[in-house]
């Protein structure tokens, strides 16, 4: 269920973006790097800064 | 062209081959044809300068240019260049089917794909939503989904979220994982976590697109909505016929398009009046048999008694 959140909030974030800016939503290539940094990058940076 | 399908049919692929699929290949096969050939479709910036195909349209789907990227025969190229390098039959054929479901979906709008390349240039187009990227990005986007391209993205999106399955965790790790090598390859350097984002992460796109143009076009925008087929009417389209050149063009498919056609209208129609002409005898003579017989308790139509008959006196 928690995954299923971030993925969601990774979903609203990327969508507010490219209706902003259309060129963050170019190809895959931004998309999965987006994704991987906001589901992955971003808990790990949190995890690291809360010890 | 197709967007969001393009990201999402091939978890619904996925989703009915299972492990006798890999799943990178076959993604890495639906976003081929465009891969490298798009930016030059709708033009890029370099510091002040504008570069972009004179004749977007032929050079993105015609010839000459790169439209034998949307070719069945170029999928089986890079197939079988795949398999040269891996050897896995595995990786080929899932590019295979990634590339030819890119190709097929892209006869959607009005310019098609050809398809038979290089036996015909023929472009093979259904004409359903507007050709529109010689208007660049934009408006290409605008039109897409404004005309019935919204209305094909919505339901791959619909199937794919139907197939919601294939994104789980656990089949990731049962059917993608053991069968696709991209997978087994980064499973030794990269978090599982990562690679479910990365596995993940077009239908993520996909979705996402699909809904950011759909609000930038008719929310932030008004681009007029117009379901026809072919549509949206008020966007400047190319079309298969514009590219085809059915007078000058030299492919069988061109140059005989019309007689051939007349021809097998004909054809249909003669063999149409020959089955009806069978009924009607049939149905006669099924009538006169049923008089002079006892009444069969169960009454079969004229073409399964005949087909009875038939497979009683060869059987
Ligand atoms: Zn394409």
């Amino acid at each position: 269920m928690r995954q299923f959140l971030l993925y969601l909030a990774a979903a609203v974030v990327y969508i507010g973006i490219g209706i902003y800016n259309q060129n963050a939503i170019y190809s895959y290539f931004e998309g999965a790097a987006f994704l991987v940094l906001f589901v992955v990058g971003l808990p790990a940076l949190v995890k690291r800064l809360r010890q | 062209m197709s967007w969001a399908a393009h990201d999402l049919e091939p978890y619904v692929i996925q989703r009915h081959l299972g492990k006798r699929v890999a799943f990178m290949p076959l993604l890495l096969g639906s976003y081929a044809p465009d891969m490298f050939t798009k930016w030059f479709v709708y033009g890029i910036g370099i510091s002040g300068w504008h570069i972009k195909a004179s004749d977007p349209a032929r050079f993105h789907r015609g010839w000459p240019g790169v439209g034998f990227t949307h070719s069945l025969i170029f999928g089986v190229l890079l197939s079988l260049v795949i398999y040269g390098i891996w050897r896995k039959p595995i990786l080929a054929y899932s590019f295979l089917i990634g590339q030819f479901a890119h190709a097929l979906t892209d006869t959607g709008d009005t310019v098609g794909t050809m398809l038979f390349f290089p036996f015909t240039t023929h472009l093979f187009s259904i004409g359903a939503w507007a050709y529109a990227g010689q208007l660049g990005r934009q408006v290409d986007a605008g039109a897409y989904y404004s005309g019935l391209g919204f209305v094909w993205d919505a339901i791959w999106l619909a199937w794919a979220m139907v197939s919601w399955r294939v994104l789980t965790r656990e089949y990731f790790r049962r059917e993608v994982l053991v069968a696709d090598p991209f997978f087994k390859w980064a499973n030794r350097t990269i978090s599982e976590a990562t690679m479910l984002a990365l596995y993940r992460a077009a239908f993520f796109y996909g979705a996402t697109r699909l809904i950011a143009w759909s609000i930038w076009a008719h929310v932030v925008h008004s681009f007029p909505l117009d379901l026809r087929w072919g549509g949206p009417h008020w966007v400047h389209a190319i079309h298969s016929s514009d590219l085809n050149a059915a007078a000058s063009c030299p492919c069988p498919c061109c140059r005989a398009a019309k007689p051939r056609l007349a021809m097998y209208g004909g054809l249909v129609l003669a063999v149409r009046f020959r089955r009806l002409g069978d009924r009607l005898i049939g149905h006669a003579r099924a009538d006169d048999e049923a008089e002079a017989l006892p009444r069969p308790p169960l009454r079969l139509r004229p073409r399964a008694i005949r087909a009875a008959r038939g497979g009683a006196s060869s059987g």
